[in-house]
């Protein structure tokens, strides 16, 4: 079992890359017609270059997410932590607080907010579904809360024109990505902690036997996610010029778990990678810029892009479905 | 200190004194006392229902007793969790195997533990995986190390789960029916391997309903009767039937009764009710033929892994063959669903009624129900005075232990669990039934029902396919026994040839003169 | 058992929503008012609901779930939007609503029996998919033929909407409970291999209860469409949580294999009650509060769906199916 990883996740990520590949090809070819070789190359050169800061939010948020699925949970509030990142930013933006600051904020809230999801699920011993789709509704309601309270004067967004706000987001995207991606891939190569949410996800009553701390092993899983996704929203918020808590991130968790599951993760956990989730996103990502190119018709881009993430996961499950069917019965 | 200690003027290596466990107000255990000593197997028997799972809760530090004490090594110990247990020493091996699929061999023998680190504080998975492999060695098990563990068959994982316990240096050793669901010739390198365990100053608590096992093994037997501990001598002492009258509290007249004629020829010539003709599907089973007369039990045994749940399978209709054919009652039988079968008379009793067969948390009497669902339904609705009344019926024909019709199948005991199941097609007054270790995990009482409830359809005039991997059982019960090894038929026995040897060889690969065709 | 919880806590609610709106309940005779003026409110908006209610509680007792409910609507109803008001509208638009709301349903099915995806990841992405077919037939647009449609305007009022809710609910919720469909629907929950071997045809099983799922969302477009009248791109978004909590307060499990028509019922009150009351406590709040009272929705909508779930799992082990 060469890098950590089974055959059937292995497989899903040459997919990807095969597929990632493709799409490029798609979007240069789209940029080509009215233009001339060497100027569709500079157009194509550009959106690689946006692609590490418009994706990084989404990518580490699905890795963040992936510990979590891991471990047979999931969250399905991330877009609304990612309103209250925006809340609490403003609210340190209003009060001029030091940028630091404002995203340490940021961070913390997201943090927060995820690991009360896990102890919630611990605690109460209610799935992790219901604690997270109460979290979608209850999180997107305390940011706006938050906002009215904390920040004077507001009206429905707040516009934050400072450079050094923009700095996380614009500037440094792209290094922050990479190291965060990096560390995530080592982790995952070179610890037992991921090794044993796996297990946690394969089977708890296993785990249990063997003396594990099942409470603590979920809830570091959760604090795991929180933290990526306070970097993603930390990054997120400053890619914007305005924050609008009423309607940013809304339907991004769909997007993130779109993306981990199409990295060949299994929702039910227990069986995934890093690698893959980051391939994922990164398809997903070229998957709408080629939408854009391709398809003058704003309106119909939804529905492409829903049809391309259940083309790609049917496809898959059916591959497994004859072996799975035999599996079952056994 | 117990009796024994005192005897023997030592302290047992672990102690219960007047340990007992209640749940809801129904004492599961009385006040016992116990003592188990290193290097020695203290065999621990009773029916199901009698308390056995519940001690060894108690000693594995999955329940707290509700009064009493234990100590390890003279010490007093308190076992408020599984890890204080491990801890301590006491490893225990379940019935049902849990492991992590997709982890590898390594990671799953070594999940409880600190893992090798290297230089930077890293896992050394070289390091690990060599650990793990010597630890099997030891254990005498050459499986590799680095493979998903999902992978390895059933055997494998069973030797690697007790290669794990004995790797943690445990002083006492649990196995609860550790040999359910290995076929024979890995029972007995389980045993050997027990008795080297031993030798070596382990301490054994063997849990076992195969009391020919328990009586070659244990040094002592101890025996649990409606939560009491009823008995606690040397093995000696006490032979078979002895034994099971200790755990039932009544002499048994036999647990394999036959009264029908055992050679079915005498009979004149009985109606084939199902025939199977080359049947095949790939990397499960190939060219099997076999037929199923009335009033026959035909035992279908061989390996665990020589196809025979498979062949069952598709004879019920759960997937199609790829070539070959089946006839049922005279016509051709091609079904494409399990209800197309039981539509035609023919049903299936699956291997593991947990995973396959109940629902744990829904009451009896649905569950009862849905086998005679299209008989109880009218216009798509279903009449719930009828079916009242037809479950009532059920349970009390099939004598079905229970405090009522809405009690929850999954506090019943194993072999009422098992009649539930069995209750539920015989109310379809089926032609042919296919049974697939339909005793396994079950008590002697309920065994021995199970098996009159199979002698009595037999001599009623219908069919049985049991499948089976208990030698006694499918050599007593079976008018004739077929061999399967590797997907093929490979013997047919009847008669002076039907011994338990016979059986072993052929279902080993090793064929008697003289096969049978197919 | 559990019904009672509930009526318990609607009753709550009912009282704390009279105080903030400043109703007179200090008389029998204001309470009765104050009750009938509130069912009467009440029942309009909460037919698409209690409608969907009826099918996601199927749906979870399969052990599956269903995200698109909304989405599945929203299409519905544009798709009907498309054509003119007037008496051909019911022999045109009302069956192909149908037709659409089956086929939308199927393929959700589909893709959950035929295919082996998750119902959680299928119904996930069906959403966004579905949500997308509606904007590329709305575009931009909001469109209003339904109060042209005569008769339709009565069924969005509240005897209309009473008749219907009695109709699918109570003749539905009475079936349901005398159907061998239900039992089986609790085996493929509870144990779906147990179902397999137990001769339950889990494919079409699982088939019928989305699309079943599906011809709901057309009889809930109907009943939404016929209260406002006018259908937008963005109709409907949100509406499946609302359908979730309530079914999951009534006492439904998300892991399947046990399930309460009647429950899914109450919950939906409790739902709609919430909404109804936050609706009506906007003045209280404007005065009070720095915030608008609609932003503590959210919050209580999460909070409600916690603690109902919560109090089920302590307090609803011994119930029957």
């Amino acid at each position: 079992m060469s890098l950590r990883m089974t055959a059937p996740v292995r497989r899903r990520m040459a997919w990807l890359v095969a597929g990632s590949i493709a799409l490029l090809a798609v979007i240069f070819a789209c940029l080509l017609p009215g233009d001339t070789l060497g100027g569709a190359v500079s157009r194509l050169g550009t959106v690689l270059r946006d692609t590490p800061r418009n994706m990084a939010p989404e990518m580490l948020a699905a890795i963040g997410l992936t510990a979590i699925i891991w471990t047979g949970a999931i969250d399905l509030s991330i877009g609304s932590v990612l309103a209250v990142c925006g809340a609490v930013f403003a609210m340190g933006y209003s009060h001029q607080a030091h940028p630091v600051l404002c995203f340490a904020f940021c961070l913390l809230a997201a943090g927060g907010l995820v690991a009360t999801n896990g102890l919630l699920v611990r605690w109460l011993g209610i799935p992790a579904l219901i604690v997270t789709l109460a979290g979608l509704a209850a999180y997107r309601g305390l940011a706006l809360v938050l906002v009215n309270v904390g920040v004077p004067g507001f009206d429905g967004n707040l516009t934050v024109p400072e450079e050094i706000y923009r700095v996380p987001g614009r500037d440094w995207a792209g290094w922050i990505l990479l190291c965060a991606v990096g560390v995530a891939i080592v982790f995952e190569w070179t610890c037992r902690r991921p090794r044993l949410w796996l297990a946690l996800g394969s089977s708890a009553s296993a785990c249990r036997l063997h003396g594990l701390d099942l409470p603590r092993l979920a809830i570091s899983a959760f604090l795991f996610g929180g933290l990526y996704l306070g970097l993603g929203g930390m990054l997120y918020v400053s890619n914007q010029q305005t924050i609008d808590p009423a309607r940013m991130a809304l339907g991004f968790e769909l997007s993130v778990i779109a993306a981990v599951v199409l990295g060949g993760t299994n929702i039910f956990g227990g069986e995934g990678s890093f690698l893959g989730t980051v391939l994922g996103v990164l398809f997903l990502y070229l998957a709408r810029q080629a939408l854009i190119y391709a398809l003058d018709d704003v309106h119909a881009r939804q529905a492409f892009e829903g049809a391309l993430i259940l083309g790609v996961i049917g496809f898959d499950c059916v591959l497994h479905r004859g072996e799975h069917r035999m599996e079952e019965l056994k | 200190m117990s009796i024994e200690s005192a005897e023997r003027g030592t302290e047992g290596l672990f102690e219960l004194s007047g340990v007992s466990r209640s749940f809801g107000g129904v004492v599961a255990l009385q006040p016992t006392t116990l003592s188990l000593f290193p290097g020695e197997i203290l065999g621990l028997v009773g029916e199901n229902g009698a308390g056995k799972s519940t001690l060894i809760r108690l000693i594995s530090g999955v329940l707290r007793p509700d009064s009493g004490e234990m100590s390890w090594r003279g010490r007093p110990v308190v076992l408020d969790s599984p890890r204080s247990a491990i801890d301590l020493g006491i490893a225990t091996i379940h019935q049902e195997l849990e492991y992590c699929g997709h982890l590898s061999v390594a990671e799953n023998m070594m999940l409880g533990e600190r893992w090798p680190r290297g230089w930077g504080g890293w896992v050394d998975w070289s390091a690990m995986h060599s650990l793990a492999r010597s630890r099997l060695e030891r254990a005498g098990c050459d499986v590799a190390v680095d493979i998903e563990f999902a992978r390895l068959t059933a055997v494998e994982k069973q030797l690697v789960a007790i290669a794990t316990s004995l790797s943690r240096d445990a002083g006492l050793l649990i196995l609860d029916e550790p040999t359910a669901s290995l076929a024979a010739p890995d029972a007995r390198r389980l045993i050997e391997h027990l008795k080297t365990i031993r030798d070596s100053g382990v301490a054994i608590l063997y849990v076992s309903h195969r009391l020919d096992e328990v009586l070659e093994l244990s040094t002592r037997v101890a025996v649990l009767r409606d939560g009491k501990l009823v008995h606690v001598g040397d093995a000696d002492e006490l032979d078979g039937s002895e034994l099971v009258e200790k755990m039932v509290g009544r002499p048994l007249q036999q647990v394999f009764p036959r009264t029908r004629i055992p050679s079915v020829s005498e009979r004149g010539d009985p109606e084939v009710l199902l025939r199977v003709e080359g049947l095949t599907c790939e990397g499960m089973f190939e060219g099997v033929s076999l037929e199923v007369r009335s009033g026959e039990v035909v035992g279908l045994a061989g390996l665990v892994g020589a196809g025979r749940s498979e062949l069952a399978r598709a004879i019920y209709g759960l997937y199609p063959a790829d070539s070959g054919s089946m006839q049922l009652l005279g016509h051709p039988w091609n079904p494409r669903s399990a209800w197309d079968a039981l539509q035609a008379g023919l049903v299936y009793l699956p291997e593991e009624r947990k995973r396959h067969g109940l629902v744990a948390e829904h009451d009896l009497a649905s569950t009862l129900s849905i086998g005679i669902r299209d008989q109880l339904t009218r216009w798509g609705m279903v009449r719930s005075s009828h079916e009242r009344d037809r479950v009532s019926g059920m349970i009390s024909d099939y004598d079905i232990r229970c405090s009522g019709p809405n009690q929850a199948v999954g506090t019943l005991s194993g072999g009422n669990q098992q009649k539930v199941l069995l209750a539920r097609w015989l109310e379809r007054d089926p032609e042919v039934l296919v049974l697939d270790e339909p005793t396994r995990g079950v008590d002697v009482g309920a065994k021995a029902e199970i098996h009159s409830v199979v002698d009595r359809l037999a001599a009623a005039g219908h069919g049985v396919l049991l499948i089976s991997s208990d030698l006694p059982e499918v050599v007593g019960m079976s008018d004739r026994v077929l061999v399967m090894n590797r997907g093929r038929l490979v013997a047919e026995l009847s008669g002076d040839s039907q011994t338990q040897r016979e059986v072993l060889q052929a279902a080993a690969g090793l064929v008697p003169g003289g096969e049978a065709g197919g | 058992m559990r019904a009672l919880v509930l009526l318990i806590l609607l009753v709550l609610e009912l009282a704390l929503f009279a105080s903030v709106s400043g109703a007179d309940v200090s008389t029998p005779g204001g309470i009765f008012d104050y009750l009938e003026l509130k069912f009467q409110d009440l029942i309009p908006g909460l037919a698409p609901v209690l409608v969907l209610s009826v099918g996601m509680t199927l749906v979870l007792v399969t052990a599956g779930i269903d995200l698109s409910v909304g989405s599945m609507l929203a299409l519905v109803a544009a798709v009907m939007s498309c054509f003119d008001g007037g008496m051909s509208f019911w022999l045109t638009a009302v069956p192909l609503g149908l037709l659409v709301g089956v086929g939308l349903g199927l393929f959700n099915g589909a893709l959950v029996a035929r295919l082996d995806v998750p119902p959680i990841v299928a119904t996930l992405g069906t959403m966004i998919f579905y949500r997308g077919l509606c904007q590329v037939v709305m575009r931009d647009a909001e469109r209003a033929p339904f109060f042209d449609v005569p008769g339709y305007e009565w069924l969005g009022g509240f005897s209309g909407s009473l008749v219907l809710l009695v109709l699918v609910v109570g003749l539905g919720g009475w079936c349901w409970s005398c159907s061998r469909w239900r039992r089986e629907l609790l085996l493929v929950g509870g144990n779906r291999v147990a179902a397999r071997y137990a001769g339950v045809p889990l494919d079409r099983r699982l088939l019928q209860t989305y699309a079943l799922m599906g011809a709901l969302a057309w009889l809930a477009a109907i009943c939404f469409t016929a209260r406002n009248g006018a259908v937008n791109a963005s109709t409907a978004s949100g509406l499946e949580l609302k359908v979730i909590v309530a079914v999951v307060l009534g006492g439904t499990r998300v892991e399947g294999g046990r399930g309460s028509v009647l429950g899914s019922v109450l919950g939906a009150f409790l739902v709609a009650v919430l909404d109804d009351g936050l609706r009506e406590a906007k003045g209280w709040s404007d005065e009070h509060l720095a915030f608008e009272i609609s932003h503590l929705r959210y919050l209580l909508l999460g909070l409600l769906l916690v603690a109902g779930v919560w109090l089920n799992t302590r307090f609803g082990h011994r119930d029957s199916t």
